[in-house]
This record gives C-alpha cells, structure tokens and sequence, in this order.
C-alpha cells in the first residue's frame, strides 16, 4: 500500500499542472486480469506526459501495481478525436511474485510499454489505447474517460469555445 | 502528412508483431508437464495373494515370499460381532523390496520422519465378500523372512492411506531363527527401526525443466536401506553424514517414462536441480532392482 499511496501523491502534484485528469480501467490480455487506473495529462508543445497508476487486484492472477509516467504523441487528428503513439516507463510492484512459475520472478520490477491510443477532444474524453509490455511481453487494453480540466463550458460535454487550452493531441 | 502516414505504418506494424510476440510466462510454465503414475504403479505392483482357509488349513500360511501367518477362526468376526464359519479367504500383500514398496506406493514415511523397514505385509480377512474383524484383544501371528535378522524390531502400523504414512507402536517384532515374528492386527503392518532425526539438513529441489508437481519424487538412505516418499515435492529432511540417493520418475501421455538419479553424502543443506530424462521400462526397473 505504501507504492499506492506514492503513487496517488505523484497523481495529485501533477494535478496542479494537468489539463485532464481520470481513469478507466485496465485488462491485460496475457494474464487475463483486470485493474483500474488513475491518470493525468500534462501537456507539452509536441506531445503529452502522462503520470498513470494501474491496480490489478487480489481477484486476478497476477496482482500488481504500476506507476509510471508516459509520453503521447499524436500522429492523426480523425473528426473529433487524436490517435496516438504512447511510450510509458514505470514501476512495477508484484505482489504475488512468489506464486508465479516464471523464472526470477520479484516483487520489484521495472516496465516499458509501447501503443497506440485514441482519445476525443472534448471535455469528456474517453479513451481507448493499445499497449504492449516489452518487459513481460503482455498486450493490455485500456479504456477509460478523462476530464479536461482546462475546459470553461462547465460539465457535460465540450459545447463551446475554450480559454487558453494547449492542444496536446494535436 | 507523409510523415503521418509514415507513423502510421509503423505504429501498425509494431502494434501486429507485438500480438506475435506475446508470452503467458508469468501465469503459464513452459515446463514439462506429466501424467500420474498410478496406473504405472499399479501395473507393477505386487499382486494380493488370496489363500482359501478351511478345515483342512495347516499353520502357518506362508506366502510367494516367505511370510509365515498363524490365524485362528476363532479370533475372527464379522463387523456385527457374529462368528465365522470355514470356509473364509485370507488376502495378503509382501513388500520386501524397496522396489515393490515404491511401486505399491507403501514407502517407509512415518508421521514424525522416516524408518528402516524390513519387510511390510497386509492381511486382510473376507467371508462372503465381507471383511472380517479381530475380535478384541485377540491377534495374529505374523513371521517376516529375513535371514539377516540379529535384533528386536519395532511394529509398525500404517496410519493413513493417502500419502501412505506409518505409525510406530509400542509392540515388537521378536528376533528369530526365521525373521521376526510378532501377534499383530490385521492390515498393513510392517517390522522395523525409526531413523533417528535429530541431526539433519535439508535437501531442497528445483527444476528448470519440469514441473514437479507430478513427479513421484524419492529419498534412499543407504544405511537404513530406507526409501522416503517426498510427499511435497520441494524439501525434505535427511540425515547428516548419510550417502542417500534422489531418485525421480515421471510418464507422459504417451507413456513414456523419464527419471533423473543423484546420489550424495549429505554434509549440510543441499539444493537440488531436478532434470528428468527418457529412460525404458526396463531401465528404470533396474534402477529400483538396485536400491
């Protein structure tokens, strides 16, 4: 718990400098688990950092936590929404380590991802990504919806014209 | 938007060969996997000898392999209490060698460690299908061959089935002539001296290769000439300053069987990778002949 509480610090700092901040939730396909996770967007001229925590709890097989940060970088702006390249760096806290078959299995470990995400530009913005784990050679899908911080039209969709918003999918 | 493109391309393709490249490493072993070796085993086994007792009978009954039996009619009951009348059949399993024992799956395992056995026999009495009872306080007399005999011997009696563990009694197999001979109950019972196991270290095992979780897995103590079942599959206790021998068997589905054999002195804590090869039926039959 103490990974998650740091992590949760770090999600809260950057919430100062984010101009999305949400969740959704994680399923990695190798490991048939599912987590759920917090993020942040901050964004830059050319691409985005995003600070993310993902959880896969006690109920899946591997029981873990991530914290890291990644960058996106869009590539194609399609109607309302921004695809993107994402590279993500993290750390890894396996729980359950000590029940795996795999060889030289530890609690800590260290990720890389590659993928490939969707996002609308919106004030609500779900989204969907891709993404592969070059360390365990997992794919995992993530889906989830984040809230443009930045956006002046009050909830519910973006319905209207925004105030000094960086474009970082653009 | 050539440069879009160009992203694009490469984004697809990594995300197609990423799909490729996929691994279950951390939930699934690349392990080899087997079979049980129950029916290996049981195809092996000694079979139940079965002696038809009637007026005619003489004492002692003596079995393939030399054990002398002594029962009387009298001492025996069905479960109700009712008296048994001639004819009955008495069933009788001889495990002398280490091999047999390991193929009846009756290993020398005590609930508190191991011990030397010399023999171990189980007598079972039926009338009408219907297995029969001591009556209290009686017993039957029971001679295990052995030649070499030269001390008294405890009575050992089996005290759960699954894994086969052992129970030491506070009777006695007596030194004769013959073997040892004893006035026991009926079932399992066996003649022989607990392994002291006070001053020992730990053999723990691993395999890179195989998954041992269905790997019947053995300890041979040399000078007890007593051979241990590993019941977990991870560790065990042996004695300090003893040359004991690791002995390993698996089948797959195909039937064909693997094992892996060390033998070594044990000084302190020892780590063992277990690596199982093919090997024949009859190879492996040697092996066990030479326990």
């Amino acid at each position: 718990m103490r990974f998650l509480s740091i992590s949760i610090c770090i999600i809260l700092f950057q919430y100062s400098f984010s101009q999305s901040i949400g969740g959704g939730l994680a399923g990695n396909i190798q490991t048939e688990s599912i987590g759920v996770e917090l993020r942040a967007i901050v964004p830059t001229k050319f691409f985005s950092v995003t600070p993310q925590i993902v959880y896969y709890p006690f109920f899946n097989t591997i029981t873990e936590l991530y914290a890291g940060i990644g960058i996106q970088v869009p590539f194609m702006h399609i109607k309302t929404a921004n695809v993107y390249a994402l590279g993500h760096a993290s750390y890894d806290a396996w729980f359950n380590y000590d029940v795996s078959p795999m060889l030289n299995a530890k609690f800590h470990n260290f990720a890389g991802e590659i993928g490939l995400g969707i996002i609308s530009d919106r004030c609500l913005n779900p989204f969907a990504e891709y993404r592969y784990n070059i360390v365990f050679r997992e794919a995992n899908i993530r889906v989830g919806i984040l809230v443009d911080l930045s956006c002046n039209s009050g909830a519910g969709y973006h319905s209207g014209a925004r105030n000094s918003v960086k474009c970082p999918h653009r | 938007m050539k440069t879009q493109k160009l992203i694009t391309i490469i984004v697809s393709c990594s995300v197609a060969l990423s799909f490729q490249n996929c691994s279950k490493d951390r939930i699934e072993t690349n392990k080899k996997s087997y079979e049980s070796m129950n029916a290996y085993f049981d195809s092996k086994k000694q079979e139940e000898q079965e002696f038809i007792i009637d007026t005619l009978g003489e004492c002692p009954i003596t079995g393939k392999l030399g054990t002398h039996i002594c029962i009387q009619k009298s001492d025996l009951q069905f479960a109700n209490g009712d008296s048994v009348y001639f004819p009955y059949i008495l069933k009788l399993v001889e495990l002398y060698s280490i091999k047999d024992m390991i193929y009846y799956q009756a290993t020398n395992n005590t609930t508190d460690g191991y011990f030397s056995s010399k023999g171990e026999v189980r007598i079972r009495t039926f009338k009408n299908e219907s297995e029969l009872q001591l009556r209290s306080n009686k017993s039957i007399e029971v001679e295990i061959k052995d030649s070499t005999s030269n001390q008294d011997l405890s009575v050992y009696y089996q005290q759960n089935a699954t894994p086969f563990m052992w129970n030491k009694s506070n009777e006695l197999y007596s030194d004769t002539d013959y073997g040892y001979l004893s006035l026991v109950s009926l079932g399992w019972n066996s003649a022989g001296k607990q392994i002291a196991n006070t001053n020992t270290a730990k053999i723990t095992f691993s395999s890179e290769t195989d998954n041992l979780e269905t790997v019947e897995m053995f300890l041979y103590i040399h000078s007890g000439q007593s051979i241990v079942k590993i019941n977990n599959h991870k560790e065990i206790q042996a004695p300090l300053g003893e040359e004991v021998t690791i002995i390993c068997m698996a089948i797959d589905k195909q039937n064909q069987l693997y094992s892996f054999k060390t033998t070594k002195l044990i000084s302190g804590n020892l780590a063992i990778d277990v690596s199982l090869t093919k090997i024949s039926d009859e190879e492996l039959t040697q092996i066990l002949d030479n326990l």
